[in-house]
């Protein structure tokens, strides 16, 4: 050894060194590895679920059954789990190694045979997290709007042909969502365009995505500054406002339960974004998550309130809320009380709508067609929806459409198949909506129609009012839409004032980039009681509310205003203005209804101003005297905010929807020439209101006002 | 120290003198490599799509990753045969050819420091 220098020597005792601990440290990660540690968590937490329904258990068979699970658990062993998509159709996954306990995404999708991998993309066969997780289509999300074609089944789908190139058009989710107004919110930017005086018509050619159904394309929105230098404040209201609700969001820090892509409706959804399932790899406490890794058809009405909380506010309406005045009054041992929303804006409880005081929820009316889309690209929302009242209800000359159940019929076992709750037997009568598509949880029986919940399984007896003459015979009522009587009330957001402040930044939720500019809004004041009528863009008679009535005002960074930005009324392209009013369906359906004098004598309701209406002798004129002050208060217009006309009938304000309109001059005066009958005529089914019109006062009458008794 | 002498004036056996060093510089080797190996994982991507879009930015294995290098801009002949080889080649003979203008030092660690370049080159690019 004496030929050895100790330069050798050392390298060699040095590296010796390095290669033992090499080896024990190799050692010690193959002991702990990532898959042991997330695998030993994923065992506590499925042991704790079930710990947890040992408490609530009462059963002594499923006690047993729950504790020899639990022994099961907690002798188990860690070792790599294996599992064979589709009986080894596809390469072996090993991803429930450490997801372990992660919920099944459903009862259709069970992870034993689809795997990870045929959804989320991944390289399955690798047990670091990082080498395991190459490839992941959307990191948590592969049902992204871009990415669900692939990962839910396009032609070109790993998995094969699940909800693309199906046996009915209808079926094809993932092609038809891209197209529909929840995904292209085509019917909001048009609206907005045309109402800020950018688009001759209200007919969007625009939407957050460039899209195509063959016959209409539509262009992506453009951004806030043009490559003229214009800058288009329509375009930045949309992308900084409205654009924060859109199946394309990408909201990695969600608290307000809007989700992106299918799970925006799909997934269960809990506080502040918080994922409460058993997967031990998924942060307990980070926002933007699905409450657990689950999807469902049987949509809960929290999804769709989750956007439809603010312009038509459908979603509160029907839950029988509307936004305060915003005081937090009352106030609850000295502090402002806790009613509000997630978005912390305070609610006042209304009378809901009498479905949901039955326990229906919105799946149980809009079909999923309504929600989804059918494959068209639909300018309004009135296109997509193809509920209406009548498809269950009927109207007093039509009774409710039928087919029959042909359980061989793609779309109707389809949509069948969609709730566990739906049982119908092949050859059942199933009613259909007003495009003709079966609704087959709504059934005709020898004792009527009733419609079985798709969310509890309740079957609700259906009133049918064909032939029912209570109301529904009026000569002229049959232009009336149902809910212009039977809705409680609207939510009357009146004044849209606008601020777009340059001193701030904004962010773009288009880009998801901060950007100079943030808007804010502020509006002149809340009603929710008495409806304005007018004519909606069905050409029948419906409700009005405020939308919108924009005042918009710019400032520049030192906080100057930008001429002529200083509270402006937009001027628009058809020589109208940014003050409009627009139809609704409030959703706040009951059986009771207003009196005849509440929409025939109230001017409000007539849409020439809340105030006092009387009749001058001498002019035959109505005269209004309003009690709203428009100019007196501070507002620069010369009509009362919530008139859509004047008592001859003559426009104030224009309309967001094509077609829809205040009441004409003769229009107005029809309405108005029954007012003296309705002395006596004031109930609905008056038999003289099944007389054919044109109604005029008999001598007969004037004797009996004389008089003051009944003729 | 004293060595056993070669029986040839001017040389020395090879053993133990240059089998020792070369030991110990095989244990360094081991002993780097090793570490590297337990500090680092490989960065292997996911399995390839046959069907998928080609990938851009596909790299060789690390020992091949210089030799990819040269391959993005020289044609495929020179860069993965002819340089290759004659890089072994030279190295092989360098104790048998004699230079005047280079030393023979300086050959080797050109020949190295150009390979461990282009490795890193080719990792980072």
């Amino acid at each position: 050894m004496k030929f050895i220098s100790p330069m050798t020597t050392s390298v060699c005792l040095a590296s010796a060194l390095i290669i033992l601990m090499a080896i024990i440290y190799a050692e010690y990660r193959s002991r702990n590895t990532e898959w042991r540690q997330y695998q030993k968590k994923g065992i506590e937490l499925s042991v704790e679920k079930l710990k947890r329904g040992l408490v609530s258990e009462h059963s002594q068979d499923a006690r047993n059954k729950i504790e020899s699970q639990i022994a099961s658990l907690l002798f188990r062993p860690l070792e790599p789990i294996e599992i064979k998509p589709f009986n080894g159709k596809y390469p072996s996954e090993y991803c429930m190694t450490c997801h372990f306990g992660i919920e099944d995404i459903s009862a259709s999708h069970p992870s034993e045979i689809f795997g990870c991998v045929i959804c989320h993309g991944g390289n399955g066969s690798d047990l670091t997290v990082k080498g395991s997780h190459l490839g992941l289509r959307g990191g948590r999300n592969p049902a992204r709007l871009d990415l669900a074609a692939q990962s839910c089944g396009s032609p070109g789908a790993e998995a094969g042909k699940c909800h693309s190139d199906r046996e009915h058009p209808l079926l094809n989710r993932v092609d038809n969502v891209p197209k529909s107004l929840m995904a292209t919110n085509a019917g909001i930017i048009g609206i907005l365009r045309f109402q800020w005086g950018l688009d001759e018509i209200g007919q969007s050619t625009y939407s957050i995505k460039k899209v195509s159904d063959g016959k209409v394309s539509l262009k992506e929105i453009p951004p806030e500054m043009l490559p003229n230098g214009d800058y288009s404040l329509a375009d930045s209201h949309f992308r900084k406002f409205c654009a924060a609700c859109h199946l394309w969001g990408a909201r990695p820090d969600e608290k307000m339960g809007r989700l992106e892509g299918c799970p925006a409706c799909h997934a269960p959804y809990a506080e502040g974004g918080r994922y409460s399932g058993c997967d031990p790899t998924i942060k307990r406490f980070e926002p933007g998550h699905a409450e657990t890794h689950s999807i469902t058809n049987k949509i809960p009405d929290d999804r769709c309130r989750a956007c439809h909380n603010r312009s038509a506010r459908v979603g509160l309406n029907y839950h029988g809320e509307m936004e305060s005045e915003q005081y937090g009054a009352p106030f609850v041992n000295g502090f402002m009380n806790d009613r509000t929303l997630s978005d912390d804006r305070f609610i006042t409880k209304l009378l809901p709508d009498i479905h949901h005081e039955k326990k229906m929820g919105c799946i149980d009316c809009h079909t999923a067609q309504d929600t989804m889309g059918d494959g068209a690209i639909h300018g309004r929302m009135k296109d997509q929806i193809e509920i209406r009242c009548e498809d269950c209800h009927g109207t007093y000359e039509k009774p409710p459409q039928t087919v029959i159940f042909d359980k061989y019929s793609p779309l109707a076992s389809s949509l069948m198949r969609s709730s566990s709750y739906l049982k119908v037997q092949e050859g059942a009568e199933i009613l259909v909506s007003s495009k003709g598509r079966p609704m087959p949880h709504i059934r005709k029986t020898e004792k009527g129609i009733f419609l079985t919940s798709k969310l509890s399984g309740k079957d609700h007896k259906v009133n049918v009012i064909t032939g029912r003459k209570n109301g529904h015979q009026i000569k002229g009522h049959e232009r009336l839409e149902c809910d212009s009587c039977h809705s409680a009330w609207s939510p009357q957001c009146y004044g849209c004032h606008q601020l777009l402040d340059f001193s701030q930044k904004g962010l773009d939720h288009m880009t998801g980039e901060m950007t100079a500019g943030l808007w804010a809004e502020g509006r002149t004041y809340f009603r929710f009681e008495r409806n304005i009528y007018g004519i909606n863009s069905n050409g029948k008679v419906g409700i009005l509310v405020p939308g919108c009535q924009v005042w918009n005002t710019v400032i520049d960074s030192a906080g100057k205003v930008i001429e002529p930005y200083d509270s402006a009324i937009m001027q628009l392209k058809n020589k109208k203005t940014s003050i409009a009013i627009g139809p609704t369906h409030p959703h706040t359906t009951r059986k009771e209804v207003p009196r005849c004098v509440d929409c025939h004598l109230d001017p409000k309701a007539l849409g020439i101003g809340d105030g006092r209406m009387k009749y001058d002798r001498e002019t035959k004129k109505i005269i209004t005297e309003p009690i709203y002050n428009s100019r007196a208060s501070g507002l620069t217009i010369d009509y009362p905010i919530d008139a859509v006309v004047d008592s001859d009938g003559k426009i104030l304000q224009g309309t967001s929807h094509e077609l829809s309109r205040g009441f004409n001059g003769s229009e107005l005066r029809r309405i108005i020439a029954i007012g003296p009958c309705l002395a006596c005529h004031d109930r609905y089914n008056d038999p003289v209101w099944s007389l054919p019109g044109p109604y005029e006062l008999k001598p007969s009458c004037i004797k009996a006002m004389k008089s003051g008794s009944a003729h | 120290m004293s060595a056993p002498k070669s029986s040839r004036p001017g040389k020395i056996k090879s053993y133990p003198f240059l089998v020792n060093r070369e030991l110990a510089a095989i244990a360094a080797c081991i002993a780097v490599l090793m570490m590297i190996s337990v500090l680092f994982d490989a960065p292997l991507e996911g399995p390839a799509d046959p069907n998928g879009a080609p990938t851009q930015n596909v790299k060789a294995p690390w020992i091949f990753l210089g030799v990819q290098q040269t391959l993005k801009w020289m044609p495929a002949e020179i860069a993965g045969l002819v340089i290759p080889i004659l890089s072994v080649l030279v190295i092989t003979l360098i104790p048998y050819i004699k230079l005047k203008l280079v030393p023979k030092t300086g050959l080797f660690v050109v020949i190295m420091v150009s390979v461990i370049l282009l490795t890193v080159w080719g990792y980072v690019s």
